[in-house]
């Protein structure tokens, strides 16, 4: 009994899944938050070019991938929350869905930002061109990056889900994969105003 | 409804809202000050409730928080502390 009092009082100390994709998000955040504070910064030498540039980006697509990550997100916490209250059987077969849900607006965010990309470099615009450029390419294609590894991590998710590896009382994976999940979308949260919307 | 669906619709009206203010180019001092408290809350939604530290104590839950406010900030004091 009291072995199980402590092991109850240790799960609400420490955060859902594996502690160690914990410690990559707090390294996540302290490296993205350098880039974000660079730009603030950077910006300073010369507002009006850091302004005009951005006026070259799309916001709509801006706030499409901001719907579309939140939306994942928010599809991923009810895979999660199936597994944790429902039947096995029904658990699966809507964590399944729910997941399905997750990669594909994954896959949808990844498509509008290569266009993005593309059209930005079919404009003779790239990394070079100038400093907010520089910090539009360098952030975005890290993020980029974290979304395509995500995706990795969801599908790996979508198969243990199938095979029934995760149950009401077993799904550290699932939760571990689901929070560097919520990291990706938690670092759009900032990127998204700072880049495409603050002046 | 369940809560989590609640937080998913508000983080879209503040989505919604955020884009908005800059659409209609409506960035005046404190229209930026609200843009970065709607940021703030919805790292903090993202944080407490899709990613669970609602139900975590200390530390490991305050992290994302403080995270939040010290990156805010700078840019705030970045975007709007004249150049001298």
């Amino acid at each position: 009994m009291m072995a199980l009092m402590k092991d109850t009082k240790l799960k609400n100390q420490y955060p859902a899944g594996d502690f160690a994709v914990w410690i990559i998000i707090y390294i996540e955040l302290l490296t993205f938050g350098l880039f974000f504070v660079g730009f603030a910064y950077s910006r300073r030498a010369d507002v009006e070019m850091f302004n005009a540039s951005q006026l070259l980006l799309d916001q709509r697509a801006g706030l499409v991938n901001t719907i579309i990550l939140l939306t994942s997100s928010y599809f991923v916490v009810k895979a999660v929350e199936a597994i944790k209250k429902l039947e096995p059987k029904e658990a699966i077969k809507k964590a399944k869905n729910w997941l399905l849900g997750a990669m594909g607006m994954g896959g949808v965010f990844l498509v509008i930002k290569m266009m993005e990309f593309v059209g930005k470099y079919q404009e003779g615009i790239n990394l070079s061109t100038n400093k907010f450029f520089m910090f539009y390419f360098i952030l975005t294609m890290f993020h980029f990056m974290h979304v395509l590894l995500g995706m990795v991590i969801l599908f790996h998710l979508y198969t243990q889900t199938k095979l029934g590896n995760y149950t009401p009382t077993q799904h550290r994976g699932l939760e571990t994969g689901a929070s560097y999940w919520h990291m990706v979308d938690f670092i759009w949260i900032v990127l998204f105003p700072l880049i495409y919307i603050m002046r | 409804m369940d809560n989590f669906t609640k937080n998913w619709l508000l983080l879209m009206l503040l989505t919604l809202f955020a884009f908005g203010l800059g659409w209609l180019k409506l960035l005046s001092l404190w229209s930026f000050a609200l843009l970065l408290f709607t940021t703030f809350i919805k790292g903090h939604i993202i944080a407490d409730y899709f990613m669970g530290l609602k139900e975590i104590k200390g530390k490991y839950r305050l992290i994302p928080t403080i995270w939040l406010f010290i990156t805010l900030t700078l840019v705030a004091l970045a975007y709007y502390v004249p150049i001298k």
